[in-house]
């Protein structure tokens, strides 16, 4: 318990590593794509 | 060069390379390119017409909604990566809307601070409105009240583009509201929506403990002068609160404690 305690920065930033490679194989980011091209009309305040 | 000025500086170039399209303004639309795969480590509307990044809030709103599985291992392991290094660093070194509220606290204006109680409403914002009612109800609520959206999408396309001109209504004249009523709070009280609203100082806060890079305050040399407190643009005392505060946007300016008792230390192991 006190090894994972004392690792956690090194574990936390690994996993965070690790679940952005996931989202890239699962294709995440073409859907960030395909959202962040098209104009926000919630953020404009008109939907 | 003081931190406070490299601070600055980096802020300046931070917020200009985020929204480097320029183009956008004259054509009155948004840039499309491929920079737009990549979230913006800071609070950026990507609907702004110079806007080169995605939004991570209005991303993760997205993810919630119409998500596979409703989480986005894209956006936390980007989030979590530069979380996990330097905590809430992007809040106070590279973000946009920071930058424009410190420079708002710079009118000499009597000023007010942030109530204690306020400081916990970030993560109600972020777990109610931005994950809670995003899921339920399939609409990105936190965009609809966005001061930064009204400030960079809003008002630019709307005074260049006479049909959405016509397409505003009430939405509209509330977001004008709700960021005329920052703007004014900006000038009186430090970093008004870093404090109480922002989401993605809020995911980010949740590293400050564990991130690589942190502050650590030597208690048995401080002396209370307080300098660190009046320096902080966010108003916190880290000498009480301790160098993990989730309030904390490492902005390193109060390392220049004349006792030395706040150090910058980069270490990847928690010590006990």
């Amino acid at each position: 318990m006190n090894f994972l305690l004392k690792h956690l920065p090194k574990i936390v930033f690994f996993t965070a590593i690790f679940s952005l490679f996931i989202g890239i194989l699962m294709g995440e980011h073409e859907m960030i794509f395909n959202y962040a091209v098209v104009v926000c009309l919630s953020c404009i305040g008109i939907g | 060069m003081t931190i406070a000025l490299k601070q600055r500086i980096s802020q300046l170039l931070s917020s200009i390379l985020f929204n480097s399209a320029f183009s956008g303004f004259i054509t009155g639309s948004i840039y499309q390119g491929k920079f737009k795969y990549l979230p913006c480590p800071g609070f950026n509307c990507h609907s702004c017409p110079s806007a080169l990044l995605a939004c991570p809030i209005g991303a993760i709103q997205l993810f919630v909604s119409f998500g596979a599985y409703h989480v986005s291992f894209y956006l936390l392991g980007f989030l979590g990566s530069i979380g996990a290094v330097g905590g809430r660093i992007v809040c106070g070194w590279a973000c946009p809307f920071g930058l424009m509220q410190d420079m708002l606290y710079r009118i000499r204006l009597p000023k007010i601070k942030v109530p204690e109680i306020m400081r916990k409403m970030k993560f109600f914002i972020l777990f109610f409105v931005v994950l809670g009612v995003a899921y339920y109800t399939k609409e990105p609520w936190f965009c609809k009240f966005c001061p930064m959206g009204t400030l960079e999408a809003g008002i630019p396309l709307v005074s260049m583009n006479a049909d959405l001109l016509q397409l505003t209504g009430w939405l509209f004249c509330l977001k004008i509201s709700i960021l005329a009523g920052f703007a004014v709070w900006m000038t009186v009280s430090k970093r008004p929506f870093c404090q109480t609203v922002c989401p993605l100082g809020a995911i980010y806060s949740f590293f400050n403990k564990i991130s690589f890079l942190r502050l650590k305050v030597n208690k048995k040399k401080c002396i209370k002068c307080n300098l660190c407190a009046d320096v902080c643009p966010v108003d916190i005392k880290i000498y009480q609160e301790g160098g993990g505060s989730a309030n904390c946007i490492r902005c390193f300016r109060c390392t220049k404690c004349p006792a030395e008792a706040i150090k910058i230390t980069f270490n990847t192991t928690l010590q006990h």
